[in-house]
């Protein structure tokens, strides 16, 4: 219970007047930031760094989480009404949100991503309060073959996320990994496909991509499409989610909480792996599979919840072992260290109003951050109506600002009109593109880690099933795989791809 | 941009009169007081959160002080550095961009053909910033408790002891290819993309041995889960009196701490550099700023134009050797 203690006094720091006003800000900025294509917390976050000089190292430390949880909230409301993922987490939230939205349901997505991620916020906040040190140690146990057999695992259940042909997602699988090859080789620096531009030695970013595969893709069809009175099919049904959503979304958020706080925790792929599988587990559990890709209310649930509880529980191994999981961790500690904090196991001990504190402050922003954004969703769905030919410049504008904030960098913009006219000819061709975007994360990261689990090993490829996780995944991996290739499965498969077609 | 640059020539025609008064007074230090009469930028290779990028911030919020101006430090990642580089490059060469870089100014040319810039002839040193003493550490249930015990293991059993390393030709890179190359033993290199990865495979038992950045080790330390073996570095450490240098375990080629260092385009008047280097040194003298670095292992240094010119010169000659010698290539 001595937790519990500790999470009290955590909220007497987190509800100082103050501390609530930096929270607000934070939350605030993040949605913000999320809505805007392209400008993701990263950059945000990075530009904010030098501010938090002025500002008490706990007061800091909740205004960036606020912008972070924030920004994963605020992204699932522009994949939601304009089909551009703003950040790598919200791609999944594009498949079934955009379709409810052009149905005419915006309002219950957006209600619906609100809530999941409330519950997620409020139930990962508790399992960092109990559990922290100890679930730590998960980090530590995964090891290069068991990251390898994890994004293996999550390859393969891209095959099932994508409906339609499965020689197309596997050929857009391999697209992806293709491109998740250029840049600098990790192992021996040598440079692929970068073509002597300095702009691709760290590889393709994934915003230009990403935006311009859904997005500007998204635009191009539109227009072609005639389109010109606006984003929706139909009129505006309803704002708030029936009964009906409720039943069906709150069993999708629990099951895709439970995903999020586990993947969370590990370095690496955590948020994005988190989203997209939720949503395929969601699809597996499905009655009715053929329904997702096609406005269900659980493809939008599970991968929100999952997302936003991935997101908290991803300070776990910056806060206990001083291990940043991702890009925005390394930035938090960096927010710690400019105070002469060093993140890791003594937070907890001589830090302790930190610590607390900034969990505490997670419930309240989550809270703050339902408050904020269902007033909100009346405004968004507004903006829906508003006539197609005067929105759609104004949404490249603010993509192409999005890109170019990210890096300073023109080559960006360049490659997001390149992405845009791909992701129109994948519409066409009626390829997905969320498989090739899974890919293109986790390519690289599966390419190193089986190469470092290789020279850990000595060469021996024995490694991967010697290893009890490794080999779990690895087994559930191929479970998933006789289920794609089994008739029966494949019978309903076809089924779906007809009725789409 | 000619709206800013209109502004500013608005700037310096008002800030004129003054800076001549103050000349005429003979109040002002140097001749150049003219310089800095706006925002400075310093643009680092440095990714925002890592070590170097914070030690940057730390030292010029301070030397901010010191200059009463805003330092905007940016971070343009990629390329070994080479971004940033062409980003100072690209602005006017008026004193006013500075480049923060490590060793990658000089191995950078060493393995990479064909680069857009010469870093040697289109920079001119200003100061070493910070230095980071490197570690040599273990995994606390290793078998190995001294470096002696780990070399002679490694000299029977060539390739076995693994390794990681993030950043071909960084310092950590080079002092573990010293060690080996030096003390004839063979370890077996695993890359990584970021340095608290090596830190987490260590201490999990994927890895048998870390060179890393003090800093980057220790939250390892504290949590008493790493042994240090060896320090590299010209002394012992304060925090850790027990462990010994590379030089005193006989490997002085190998002993070296990494190090960050101030950059201005070539042709910058000798006089803002003396300027920039007085600031950074009389920063490296504040508490508020030393003490913070301090305490995640990062020492501020701030060395004369000359002294750093000089530690240059002389890295120089250390990687032309090691690249050469242990046959790093690209």
């Amino acid at each position: 219970m001595d937790s519990f203690v500790s999470l009290f006094h955590g909220f007497s720091i987190a509800l100082q007047p103050a501390n609530l006003l930096y929270c607000l800000i934070g939350t605030l900025v993040g949605t913000l930031i999320g809505v805007l294509p392209g400008i993701g917390p990263l950059s945000a976050i990075a530009i904010l760094l030098p501010i938090t000089f002025y500002l008490e190292p706990v007061s800091a430390l909740i205004m960036l989480a606020g912008i972070y949880y924030g920004a994963q909230y605020g992204g699932s409301t522009s994949a939601i009404l304009l089909n551009l993922p703003g950040e790598n987490s919200s791609v999944v939230t594009c498949l079934d949100g955009h379709q409810m939205a052009r149905k005419g349901r915006a309002g219950p997505a957006l209600a619906v991503a609100a809530l999941a991620s409330l519950f997620a916020g409020v139930f990962a906040t508790l399992v960092i309060t109990l559990f922290a040190p100890p679930i730590s140690q998960l980090a530590l146990m995964f090891g290069p073959a068991e990251y390898f057999s994890l994004m293996v695992l999550g390859l393969i259940a891209a095959i099932v996320l994508a409906h339609g042909s499965v020689l197309k997602a596997l050929g857009m699988i391999v697209l992806g990994l293709l491109l998740g090859c250029v840049g600098t080789d990790v192992d021996s620096g040598a440079l692929r496909m970068a073509f002597g531009i300095p702009g691709l030695f760290d590889g393709i970013g994934f915003i230009p991509l990403a935006m311009g595969l859904f997005g500007v893709g998204e635009i191009i069809r539109n227009i072609e499409n005639g389109h010109h009175q606006s984003v929706m099919q139909t009129k505006v049904r309803d704002l708030w989610p029936s009964r009906e959503d409720f039943r069906r979304s709150w069993p999708a958020a629990t099951r895709g909480t439970f995903i999020g706080c586990i993947l969370g925790i590990l370095p690496g792929g955590g948020a994005m792996l988190s989203s997209f599988a939720a949503y395929t587990f969601e699809k597996k559990v499905s009655k009715q599979p053929e329904r997702f890709g096609k406005g269900a209310v659980e493809g939008v649930a599970a991968p929100e919840a999952a997302n936003n509880a991935g997101a908290q529980t991803s300070f776990i191994p910056l806060l206990t072992l001083g291990i940043p999981s991702n890009a925005l961790m390394a930035l938090m500690a960096g927010a710690l260290l400019i105070h002469g904090i060093q993140p890791g196991p003594r937070v907890i001990t001589n830090n302790p109003e930190i610590f607390w504190g900034l969990i505490a402050s997670m419930f309240v922003g989550n809270l703050l951050l339902v408050v904020i954004n269902l007033p909100l969703i009346g405004l968004w769905t507004q903006l829906l109506r508003v006539p197609y030919h005067l929105f759609y410049p104004m949404i490249l504008v603010f993509c192409c600002i999005g890109v170019f904030t990210v890096n300073n960098s023109v080559l960006d913009v360049m490659l997001l009109m390149v992405f845009g006219f791909f992701g129109y000819m994948f519409i066409k061709w009626h390829c997905e593109p969320a498989p090739l975007l899974l890919a293109f994360v986790l390519g690289p990261l599966m390419e190193e880690n089986l190469r470092r689990a290789m020279q850990v090993s000595y060469g021996d490829p024995a490694i991967f099933v010697t290893r009890p996780i490794s080999a779990v995944l690895l087994a559930v991996a191929a479970g998933c795989l006789v289920l794609v290739l089994l008739p029966a499965f494949r019978r309903t498969r076809e089924v779906a791809f007809q009725e789409e077609s | 941009m000619p709206k800013i640059d209109r502004r500013d020539a608005l700037k310096f025609a008002l800030a004129a009169p003054v800076v001549l008064a103050a000349g005429r007074l003979g109040a002002q230090e140097s001749a150049g007081a003219a310089w800095p009469t706006r925002p400075v930028q310093v643009v680092t290779g440095f990714g925002p959160g890592g070590g170097g990028d914070i030690a940057t911030r730390v030292t010029y919020q301070a030397v901010s002080e010191v200059l009463k101006q805003p330092m905007v430090v940016e971070n343009r990642t990629g390329g070994n550095s080479l971004v940033a580089a062409q980003a100072v490059l690209s602005l006017p060469h008026d004193g006013y961009a500075f480049l923060m870089n490590g060793l990658q100014q000089l191995v950078t040319p060493l393995l990479m053909k064909d680069l857009p810039i010469n870093f040697e002839k289109d920079f001119q040193p200003v100061t070493q910033m910070v230095k980071y003493p490197e570690t040599i550490s273990v995994a606390k249930d290793s078998q190995w408790k001294t470096f002696e015990e780990l070399m002679a293991y490694a000299k029977a059993n060539p390739d076995r002891i693994r390794y990681g390393t993030s950043g071909i030709g960084g310092v950590p890179h080079i002092v573990a290819e010293a060690i080996q190359l030096y003390g004839g033993v063979k370890f077996r290199n695993i890359s990584y993309r970021v340095a608290p990865e090596i830190a987490r495979d260590v201490v999990g038992g994927q890895l048998d041995l870390a060179v890393l950045n003090v800093s980057t080790l220790t939250p390892m330390i504290q949590a008493d889960k790493v042994r240090l073996l060896a320090v590299g570095n010209d002394t012992r450490l304060e925090q850790f009196p027990d462990v010994p240098t590379l030089a005193e375990l006989g490997l002085p080629k190998a002993n070296h701490a990494d190090w960050g260092g101030i950059f201005t385009p070539a042709g910058v008047s000798a006089d803002i550099v003396q300027q920039m280097q007085a600031a950074v040194a009389k920063a490296a003298k504040m508490p508020s700023a030393y003490d913070k670095l301090a305490a995640q292992g990062t020492i501020m240094v701030g060395s004369s134009t000359a002294d750093f010119t000089a530690f240059l010169a002389n890295w120089q000659g250390i990687v032309e050797e090691v690249v050469r010698e242990a046959k790093i290539s690209l």
